[in-house]
């Protein structure tokens, strides 16, 4: 960033040079579509965070006898098999997905930058092995791992009595609903981009004279890996993150569709959608919403993640 | 060339290993075996001793291991613990040619509408053609196969009653094994499942045959092509295209996973008596050999199609082979 910056205010020396990410955020600013994404994103985190003073039922509350009801003055989008209110259920289930999406993008992002920085830096035998290594688990078939790992724990989960480390583990998924695991397996398997990606920056930015400037000031490792190299490599791996939100988020709704993401009766888009089918013929109201509420979101992060890469793009002039 | 195939080979190789061994080993870790129950009662420990000796369940780890590779170079998957009278190749080879069928004809429709698509709307540039198309693809990207299917088997099959709700109209005996009659019991039941899973792929090659389309007409040597004085569509084809395709090769790899866990999805909604469906059922019953043989059947698909994605991709661009 700081090249850039300084290239900037020698070719246009009468303008006026902001930061590179204050620049790249009006960018941002001006595509709408964008903007529109990230308000809605922003509403989304906040009706996850206050669902309970939003929402008009708690998602559990099962009045059996309103079994199917229509949408109406009772139930503003109508309720599922057993009673439970359709809309409130749709607002708890975006602390699913939002939570998939942030703890899978942070898992993500922290395991891959560290991997590519150190392996992009260092070079040589180290960065040909971690390559290899990257290599070979990048042939393996992620989503069945994914599966295989939510099949076992949730047999440990059943089994209970589990001690130790699986026991801690399962305890704190049932905190979350269940989901703990599908967190972590999500976040691990699309680090390997991140560190791809990054790993190629830092090639790419190793040669350049800011980086020698540092250390032959005398700058130690870490701080030229992190002060100098991680900012500038930070811009097109948060640009894929954001594009692979929307694949986390669909992938938790495939999981609970099936019946491997999700406890009930946490509700979560895909599996209230997978209820929804059930009475297809007859109540097509209950598929309704989850699938808008889906649909939207993964949406949003499109086009937010299409905006960001736009605005981050290097173009030297406005 | 060929160097650059037989080293993407030979790296292929330990990935399929270490697939298998951390599969089988995971199944063989899950508590609670296949036979401790049946229905509600539980067996007596005697009759759960002699099942666990008969399906060699008391060996190592490793032992285990062993026999089932063994097994496997022989083309035995082993027995399948819910249904008790079938071996898993028996269900494989049931349900692999109707998984199949979809996946291949879903992969068709992606390809032959959303490559086109692309084009058109690279051509006609910021005309009505293109914003529709643009904004159909960027629907249809966001659309998953669980909202699809619903929608499609309500909006066509229950409302308009155009198509059967679901089920897979194909009959058997197959042509080769694989290849079902062109029956029109045999469309009219193939459409909507087909659409749930093509429909998102489409899109997104779409999209991506539109951007580097734009891309490659830009390019000088299109431009010299025309300098020279080529029709017009003899510069599309012979030279934009050619590159602009690049890209959704590249693409192709993680559409074949795409594809093949898409059928989870569209098998369980439309009945369809495919590798997916039994997939699903197994890991809810715990059945280990049908478990495993599926996910190795699926891996290895994987890994030869990326395999060959990876040497098409060569093959094209001379510059990665000599990486």
């Amino acid at each position: 960033m700081a090249t850039r910056e300084a290239a900037l205010r020698i070719a246009f020396p009468e303008r006026r040079v902001r930061s590179p990410w204050a620049m790249a955020f009006r960018q941002l600013r001006r595509n709408r579509l964008a903007m529109a994404s990230a308000i809605f994103i922003i509403l989304l985190t906040l009706s996850a965070i206050f669902a309970k003073y939003i929402a008009p039922y708690p998602y559990d509350e099962a009045n059996l006898r309103d079994y199917y009801a229509l949408p109406g003055k009772k139930y503003l989008a109508g309720a599922d098999f057993m009673g439970r209110d359709i809309l409130s259920r749709t607002i708890y289930g975006t602390r699913v997905s939002l939570s998939v999406a942030i703890v899978a993008a942070t898992v993500s992002l922290v395991i891959g930058i560290t991997y590519g920085l150190i392996s992009g830096y260092f070079g040589g035998r180290i960065d040909e092995l971690m390559m290899r290594v990257v290599d070979f688990l990048y042939g393996i078939p992620t989503l069945i791992v994914v599966i295989l790992m939510q099949v076992y724990f949730k047999a440990l989960a059943r089994r209970g009595g589990a001690t130790g480390l699986a026991g801690l583990l399962i305890n704190a998924n049932k905190a979350m609903g269940g989901l703990l695991f599908v967190f972590i397996a999500m976040g691990l398997v699309n680090w390997i981009t991140m560190a791809r990606i990054t790993r190629g920056q830092v090639l790419s930015y190793k040669e350049k004279e800011f980086i020698e400037a540092a250390y032959m000031v005398g700058a130690s490792t870490p701080r030229i890996i992190f002060r100098h190299l991680l900012p500038n490599v930070l811009g097109p791996c948060i640009v894929q993150e954001t594009l692979s939100i929307p694949g986390y988020i669909l992938t938790e709704a495939f999981l609970s569709f099936i019946g491997l993401g999700v406890d009930p009766p946490t509700p979560s888009w895909g599996l209230m959608i997978q209820e929804g089918y059930q009475g297809l013929r007859s109540y097509p109201h209950v598929i309704l919403t989850p699938s808008i509420a889906l649909t939207i979101t993964v949406l949003a992060f499109n086009f937010l993640g299409d905006g960001l890469r736009d605005a981050l793009d290097p173009r030297l002039y406005e | 060339m060929s160097r650059y195939i037989v080293r993407r080979i030979l790296a292929s190789i330990p990935v399929l290993l270490a697939l298998t061994f951390a599969v089988f080993a995971l199944m063989r870790a899950i508590p609670g075996g296949p036979f401790e129950f049946i229905g509600d009662k539980s067996l007596p420990p005697s009759v759960v001793e002699n099942l666990r000796a008969k399906y060699h369940l008391d060996d190592p780890l490793w032992k285990q291991f062993a026999d089932y590779v063994w097994d496997l170079l022989h083309g035995d998957f082993g027995p399948s613990y819910q249904y008790r009278n079938l071996t898993v190749n028996d269900i494989i080879e049931t349900s692999l040619p109707v998984s199949a069928q979809l996946g291949a004809m879903a992969l068709a429709l992606a390809l032959f509408i959303g490559i086109p698509a692309g084009v058109l709307a690279a051509l006609k540039q910021n005309s009505i053609i293109d914003y529709i198309a643009t904004f159909l693809a960027i629907i249809g990207v966001a659309i998953p196969s669980m909202v699809m299917g619903p929608l499609l088997i309500w909006i066509f099959a229950l409302k308009l009653k155009w198509f059967p709700v679901a089920l897979w109209g194909a009959e058997r005996p197959f042509i080769l094994g694989f290849i079902p009659k062109p029956t029109p019991k045999f469309f009219s039941h193939a459409v909507l499942p087909v659409t749930a899973l093509g429909t998102r792929l489409s899109a997104s090659i779409a999209r991506l045959t539109r951007a580097s389309l734009l891309q490659v007409i830009r390019e000088d040597y299109i431009r010299t092509a025309r300098a020279k004085g080529l029709a017009e569509w003899v510069v599309m084809v012979r030279h934009a295209l050619k590159n602009g395709l690049i890209p959704v090769v590249t693409i192709l790899g993680p559409m074949f996973a795409a594809i093949l866990t898409g059928t989870f999805v569209v098998e369980t909604i439309f009945g369809i008596p495919g590798m997916g469906k039994y997939f699903v059922t197994s890991v809810g019953n715990r059945d280990y050999p049908l478990i495993v043989g599926i996910t190795l059947i699926y891996g290895v698909f994987l890994v030869i199609a990326n395999l060959m994605v990876d040497v098409t991709y060569a093959w094209l661009d001379p510059r990665i082979r000599y990486q």
